[in-house]
C-alpha cells in the first residue's frame, strides 16, 4: 500500500461542503481513475493529497515520509518564457536545486520531444505541450503522479495517442497514479481500478476493478467486455445525475 | 512605407504653412514659418542641444528611478492585501495631485534645482509602473503557482523564476507610459521651478524665448521636445519587443 485516505471531509471556508467520507487505498503500481460529475470535488481531492488544500477532517497517510509527488494539470501550464528544456528542468531546480541535463534529455527523449528542447511553448501544438507537461512531471522520478483531467482539452486522436503513451511510460518508470477524468472509455482503458464519485458533496459510490492485463493496446477497445464495462459505468453516472 | 507616410504628410504641412505665412505676410513674432524655425535651430544649435541634454538627463534619471522604485514598491504592495489596502492610496495620491501644486514645497525643501527636477519628474512617472507591475504580480497563473508550492520552491526562486517573468510584460507596458510622463514631468517642473542661465533645460529656454517674442526659437524648442518624446517612446517599445518577442502574445507577428 502506498497511500491511505481515511474518512476525509473537506468543507471550504465559505461553508461549501465539497468532499465527504472519502476512504481509499492506493496500492503500489496502481493506476486509479476517478470518474464523476462536474464539480463533485475530484480536483479538490487531488489538491488535498498534494497538500495544496487543507483537509477539514480525516487522515491522509503515505507509506513513507515526504513522498515524491508530481501534478499534471488540465492545461499544460508551462512557463511561457522558458523553452521546453528549461520547463522540464524546473522541478529539479525547485526541489533539489540541481541542474541535471542528462535526466532532462532522457525524459524529453521518452516523450519524443528531444528535438524540440529549444522551442518555446507557443511554438508547440496542444498535444506536444501536454507531453512537455508529462515529462516535467516525470523528471523528479515521482512515486505518485496526480493527473487532473489532463487530456480534456485535446482532440480525440491526440487524446488516444497520449493514453497509449502514458501507459508505456508507466511501464517504463513505474509510478503510481491517480487519474481524474470525465471520459469513461479513457478511464477503463487506462486503469486497473476506477472510483465513481457522487455529485457534490463528493463521495465514493462505486469501486470497480478492471482486470484486463497490461500492456493494453487498441484491440482492447473492440472487445465486448470493455464496451460492456463502459456502458455500465455510463448508466451508473446517469443515475447519479438523476438522483 | 511606415516612415514615409508621416514624413510625406509633414512635408506637405510645412509647405502649406510656409506658403500661408508668406501670402498673408504674418510677422515672425506671431507665427514663424518652418524655414525660420529651422534656421533658428541651426543658429542656436549649440545652446539648444546642450539644453536638450539637460532635459534628457533629468528625464532619464527620473525614469530609471521610477522603474527601480516602482518595482520595489509593487513587490512590497503585493505581499499582502493588508499592505496593499494600507499603502496603495498614497501612491494614488501622488498620481492624481498635479505636480505644479507639489513643486513649491519641493523647491523650498531642496536647494539643488537638479534634484528638484528629478523628484518632480519621478513623482509624475512612477505610478504607471507601480500599478502595472502590481497587476502583473497579481496575475500569476494559479497552476504555475501551485507547481512552485508542490516542488517546495524557496521565496527567492518563486520571485525570480515565476513572479518577475510573469510581471515583466505588465512592467514594460507601464514603462512605456512612464517614459512620456517623465519627459512631461521634467518640462512642467522646469517651467514651474523657473530654472535659468547656463544650466537651464529646453522647457525653460522655450519659456524664456516666448518672453523675448522669439517664437522661432520657442518653436524650435517645442519640436525638439516632441521629437525627443517620440524617440523615447520608440526606444522603450523596442526594448519591450526585445525582451518579449520570444514568448509573449503581444510581441507575436506570426502564429505557428
Amino acid at each position: 500500500m502506498f497511500l491511505k485516505i481515511e474518512n476525509l471531509h473537506k468543507t471550504f471556508s465559505n461553508g461549501l461542503e465539497c468532499l465527504t467520507s472519502i476512504s481509499l487505498e492506493l496500492h503500489n503500481n496502481d493506476f486509479l481513475s476517478i470518474v464523476g460529475p462536474s464539480g463533485c470535488g475530484k480536483s479538490t481531492l487531488l489538491k488535498t493529497i498534494s497538500n495544496l488544500e487543507s483537509i477539514s477532517e480525516g487522515k491522509i497517510t503515505f507509506s513513507k515520509d515526504n513522498p515524491n509527488i508530481s501534478f499534471v494539470f488540465q492545461e499544460p501550464s508551462l512557463l511561457p518564457w522558458a523553452n521546453v528544456f528549461d520547463n522540464v528542468m524546473l522541478p529539479l531546480r525547485l526541489k533539489y536545486n540541481i541542474l541535471n541535463r542528462e535526466k532532462v534529455d532522457f525524459f524529453l527523449n521518452l516523450v519524443g520531444l528531444y528535438e524540440f528542447s529549444k522551442s518555446y511553448p507557443r511554438e508547440l501544438s496542444g498535444g506536444m505541450k501536454m507531453r512537455v507537461s508529462i515529462a516535467r512531471a516525470l523528471v523528479t522520478e515521482p512515486e505518485l503522479i496526480l493527473f487532473d483531467e489532463p487530456f480534456s482539452a485535446l482532440d480525440e486522436f491526440t487524446r488516444e495517442q497520449l493514453n497509449y503513451e502514458i501507459l508505456a511510460l508507466k511501464n517504463e518508470t513505474n509510478y503510481n497514479c491517480i487519474f481524474v477524468t470525465h471520459n469513461i472509455r479513457e478511464a477503463v482503458f487506462l486503469s486497473n481500478r476506477i472510483l465513481l464519485f457522487s455529485k457534490r458533496p463528493g463521495t465514493i459510490i462505486k469501486e470497480l476493478d478492471i482486470s484486463f492485463p497490461y500492456p493494453r493496446n487498441e484491440i482492447l477497445k473492440t472487445e465486448e467486455e470493455y464496451n460492456h464495462i463502459c456502458r455500465d459505468i455510463s448508466s451508473s453516472l446517469k443515475e447519479i445525475k438523476v438522483n | 512605407m511606415k516612415y514615409f507616410l508621416p514624413i510625406f504628410f509633414l512635408s506637405i504641412l510645412f509647405i502649406v504653412w510656409e506658403y500661408f505665412i508668406t501670402i498673408y505676410n504674418i510677422p515672425e513674432y506671431i507665427l514663424p514659418g518652418p524655414l525660420g524655425i529651422f534656421n533658428s535651430l541651426i543658429e542656436n544649435s549649440n545652446s539648444l542641444f546642450s539644453a536638450l541634454f539637460i532635459t534628457l538627463e533629468v528625464t532619464v534619471i527620473a525614469l530609471m528611478l521610477s522603474a527601480i522604485s516602482g518595482v520595489i514598491i509593487a513587490i512590497f504592495l503585493s505581499q499582502s492585501k493588508f499592505i496593499e489596502h494600507t499603502f496603495l492610496p498614497y501612491a494614488v495620491f501622488i498620481q492624481v495631485t498635479p505636480i505644479v501644486t507639489i513643486a513649491p514645497f519641493i523647491i523650498i525643501w531642496i536647494n539643488d534645482i537638479f534634484y528638484v527636477l528629478v523628484i518632480l519628474a519621478w513623482v509624475s512617472s512612477v505610478f504607471p509602473i507601480i500599478s502595472n507591475t502590481l497587476l502583473g504580480l497579481k496575475s500569476i497563473n494559479k497552476n504555475l503557482s501551485d507547481l512552485f508550492i508542490i516542488y517546495n520552491s524557496s521565496k527567492y526562486q518563486r520571485l525570480r523564476l515565476l513572479s518577475i517573468p510573469s510581471a515583466l510584460p505588465y512592467f514594460l507596458g507601464g514603462l512605456r507610459i512612464s517614459g512620456g510622463l517623465a519627459l512631461i514631468g521634467t518640462v512642467v517642473a522646469e517651467m514651474v521651478a523657473g530654472t535659468g542661465g547656463e544650466k537651464s533645460g529646453l522647457a525653460s529656454r522655450l519659456l524664456e524665448s516666448t518672453y523675448r517674442l522669439d517664437l522661432s526659437n520657442a518653436l524650435a524648442c517645442f519640436f525638439l521636445l516632441s521629437i525627443t518624446g517620440y524617440l523615447l517612446y520608440s526606444f522603450l517599445s523596442a526594448l519591450s519587443h526585445l525582451l518579449l518577442y520570444k514568448w509573449h502574445e503581444s510581441a507575436l507577428n506570426n502564429k505557428y
